[in-house]
């Protein structure tokens, strides 16, 4: 499993918003796309998956390229999880089972709803199941829609802020729940804001600003107080403790 | 009733969905029975079970042919407005979308009275003209309100104006076809026939089979557009899709009935408050419901004045409060 992005640019009302970006992600990895609001993460995703056309540059997916495939094809091989959604008075089994919609005609199956059942267990909301998915918290909608991604079965996730409006604890149940997947064989692509929970969580940081990758590499290595600069614009310093090393913001400029 | 039952949460503890389902269709049965029983010519249920044995004379066998005919066009054209509704909620995420506030109806009629008055006036001119003229209402109204919930419904509005306006101008200038036309802006069963019934049977089996074949991918579009793409769902086309199929059922309404509004909205949301938000179940439902409604909501405007009053008058005033009800219940979901 290899997603390898080359050279991509895109364009939104002849501004260009993505210039030459171009990593991979391999199996079993943990991607961050760390970067300031509207420096690129989540057009990046949204290209990635087909929903916006690269002007210049490849997609592929294991050797295979994604640009031409539509997004019935790319469903069935990459989840995509937006950052926002509507408020909806399904039950969470429902919204859940939404993730099984590459594999139904018409409706869901038996087999459709015993993986959506696995799906609520593996989030460790099984119990859920018949709630109403307005009336969850925060941090269990974002479970919710997780179990709606791993629903999909896809060896591959992009995923836009998983961990965005959540509390700390959530923030880090959410982050758990999608490294134990990741970690049986399949690949995420996450966009972050934290750069400590990005430190924490993932196995390679892709640093973006104005839509181009400008540091990328492991977090140990890529995180210091320069690429923070660089990227954010933002004083920082860095602490360690018990071999680990935290990101403190001081100051602007 | 159900309003009663919702509030105290009777309907998730008590009553089973496949329950509700059946009571619903005897609704459909009750309702369906006293629309062929009652009108104004003091015919009756006996005289409608004397037909069923046989012992019938000519001019009771005529009325109650009428009445049945009538019945019939009245349930079809409330599953044809009902399952618009629904979809179109869905669609666009907004519990105020119905064929009538977003000038759907408006534009099918402008396509009818088009048709009447260029001498066209059979079924299949008027149903062509007004899926036509509908086609184009909706997709104009889509393009100019596609920013925001409130951009739409103004859309609506506005085209909805509008073409009311156009056919009010038709109307003046009509002459002798004016009686015809008016027919349209009143909105009822009175001239029911069988081509009609026909004609409606068609457009509301194609379109209530489409918005059938769709309800998961409706339900899919509930949580967003890119949520409904990132699972697969080619959301252009199913937008497409949609908005013809309720073009096209709208069409069929409002040719053989004229413009009734309001069903798309009334019917949807008293489903929606028993049955839920899937529109698997909630489709199914509001084609049960209307099948209950609408032969009922006719049997009132036959006995409520002599005479009658036509249909559309009927749901306009039921509908218009329930619409503010709806409108006042979104603003305040929207403060928070």
């Amino acid at each position: 499993m290899r997603l390898r992005v080359e050279d991509v640019e895109v364009e939104l009302n002849s501004i260009k918003i993505l210039k030459g970006v171009t990593f991979e992600i391999n199996r079993g990895e943990i991607a961050a796309l760390l970067g300031p609001n509207g420096s690129g993460k989540s057009t990046i995703l949204r290209t990635i998956f087909g929903i916006l056309k690269p002007l210049k540059g490849v997609i592929y997916l294991n050797g295979g390229e994604l640009n031409s495939m539509s997004v019935e094809d790319t469903a069935k091989i990459m989840g995509y999880l937006p950052q926002e959604h509507s408020e909806t008075n399904l039950n969470v089994i429902d919204v859940v089972l939404l993730g099984r919609t590459p594999y139904i005609s018409v409706n869901p199956r038996k087999e459709d709803y015993r993986v959506a059942e696995e799906a609520l267990k593996l989030v460790g909301m099984e119990e859920f199941a018949e709630r109403k998915f307005s009336e969850l918290s925060g941090g269990e909608k974002q479970k919710a829609m997780l179990a709606r991604i791993f629903c999909q079965e896809t060896d591959f996730m992009l995923l836009d802020e998983p961990t965005a409006h959540l509390d700390i604890k959530s923030q880090i149940e959410v982050l758990e729940i999608i490294k134990r997947i990741v970690r049986k064989g399949k690949a995420a692509l996450v966009a972050m804001h934290d750069i400590n929970l990005a430190l924490n969580f993932s196995d390679r940081v892709l640093m973006v600003r104005k839509g181009k990758i400008i540091h990328a590499g492991k977090p140990y290595e890529v995180i210091n107080p320069e690429t923070i600069q660089d990227v954010f614009g933002v004083r920082a310093e860095i602490l360690k403790e018990n071999g680990r090393i935290f990101v403190v913001p001081v100051g602007i400029g | 009733m159900v309003f009663i039952f919702c509030k105290n949460h009777l309907i998730g503890g008590m009553l089973s969905r496949r329950l509700m389902f059946l009571m619903l269709g005897m609704g459909g049965i009750i309702s369906f029975t006293l629309s062929v029983s009652i009108g104004s010519s003091g015919i009756g249920l006996q005289e409608m079970l004397k037909i069923m044995s046989g012992n019938y004379g000519n001019n009771i066998e005529s009325i109650l042919d009428y009445r049945l005919r009538r019945t019939i066009l009245a349930t079809l054209v409330g599953i044809s407005l009902s399952s618009s509704g629904c979809a179109m909620q869905s669609l666009f995420r907004n519990p105020l979308a119905d064929p009538y506030i977003l000038g759907v109806s408006s534009g099918a009629s402008v396509g009818a009275a088009l048709a009447i008055l260029s001498g066209n006036g059979t079924s299949l001119g008027i149903i062509s003209a007004a899926f036509v003229s509908a086609l184009m209402a909706v997709y104009a109204v889509y393009a100019l309100g596609k920013k925001s919930t409130y951009f739409l419904l103004l859309a609506g509005i506005a085209m909805a104006t509008f073409l009311s306006g156009v056919t009010s101008f038709m109307i003046y200038i009509s002459g002798e076809s004016l009686h015809q036309v008016l027919f349209w802006i009143m909105g009822g069963f009175w001239t029911a026939n069988w081509t009609k019934v026909k004609v409606v049977a068609i457009t509301a089996i194609i379109g209530t089979a489409v918005m059938l074949f769709n309800s998961w991918k409706l339900n899919a579009i509930l949580l967003g557009d890119e949520h409904a793409m990132s699972v697969g769902v080619d959301v252009k086309k199913l937008r497409r899709v949609i908005i013809s199929t309720t073009a096209l059922l709208t069409a069929g309404a409002v040719s053989v009935s004229g413009v009734i509004g309001f069903i798309g909205i009334i019917i949807p949301h008293t489903a929606r408050l028993i049955f839920g938000e899937d529109n698997r179940i909630l489709i199914p439902a509001s084609i049960f419901l209307s099948a209950a409604f609408m032969p009922t909501v006719d049997v009132a405007a036959r006995i409520s004045a002599p005479g009658e009053i036509p249909v559309g008058i009927i749901t306009s005033l039921l509908g218009a409060p329930f619409f503010i009800y709806l409108l006042r219940r979104k603003r305040y979901e929207a403060q928070g």
